[in-house]
């Protein structure tokens, strides 16, 4: 009876690890779940580190000149970023597209400055405001990725 | 001053018909009072654009720019809860793997 029991026992344990098993591999293929990078603190560190250098470029618009060192090294950090970000692979691919909407905002808002002259506290303040969401996003999506343990 | 962009866009002249201010009016307020904090903050904005340009403040063109700055915003927003959702499908595999295929099946043989 006793050893009845273990085979019986033992039965399960095999059923439990097959369903285990099977089940480790479905999650992975379901629609929702095709893989995502892991936190990666370069990407953090670049993005909080270029957002307040993009922050004061902004306040400086408000200035009768152009600070265009200041823009020559933001458009060459997100570049950089840009690249970094997609030669992580498809895994990483939101974050590359984040950062690429970053550079389409912030040539947006240069060539707006570049165009129409000086800004007004209100124009530094809506722009710097949605810049500065846009950083905040994709800091947050940074630090929602598990750690590689 | 709070709801001044409400006369702006009902004073707004649309020829073609295209434009229905009321509904407009009322998608941006319903929009305040959605569930999503990014929703909400986002309809703010919108509201504040168009008191600012009601007000002289801002011009057609920085308008624009502002929809399109939002618009991008909204796809980050959807591209970060697209990760959210998928790191936790990956937390739940590696712990699947990590505890329950390693350990927990060898104490039960």
């Amino acid at each position: 009876m006793k050893k009845h029991n273990h085979y019986t026992r033992a039965a399960l344990a095999r059923l439990l690890r097959v369903a285990l098993v099977f089940a480790f591999f479905l999650i992975p293929s379901c629609t929702l779940f095709h893989g995502v990078s892991y936190y990666d603190p370069t990407t953090y560190r670049n993005l909080t580190d270029l957002k307040p250098h993009v922050m004061f470029l902004y306040v400086s618009f408000g200035e009768q000149d152009v600070d265009f060192d200041a823009v020559r090294y933001i458009r060459l950090r997100l570049a950089q970023m840009h690249e970094y970000e997609k030669g992580k692979g498809p895994l990483n691919a939101e974050t590359a597209r984040q950062i690429g909407n970053i550079i389409v905002m912030f040539e947006d808002d240069v060539q707006a400055r570049l165009s129409a002259g000086m800004w007004s506290e209100t124009q530094i303040n809506n722009s710097t405001e949605n810049i500065v969401d846009a950083f905040d996003i994709a800091i947050q999506t940074e630090r929602l990725k598990n750690k590689n343990e | 001053m709070a709801g001044e962009w409400i006369d702006f866009v009902k004073n707004l002249k649309d020829e073609t018909g295209a434009l229905s201010a009321s509904e407009l009016v009322g998608l941006i307020t319903s929009f305040r009072t959605d569930s999503n904090e990014f929703v909400r903050k986002q309809a703010a904005k919108v509201e504040r654009y168009f008191d600012q340009l009601a007000r002289g403040e801002i011009t057609k063109v920085d308008f624009e720019r502002y929809m399109r700055q939002i618009s991008r915003l909204e796809e980050m927003e959807s591209l970060r809860l697209s990760v959210a959702a998928r790191a936790s499908a990956q937390r739940l595999a590696n712990a699947i793997k990590r505890l329950i295929l390693a350990k927990v099946l060898d104490l039960l043989v």
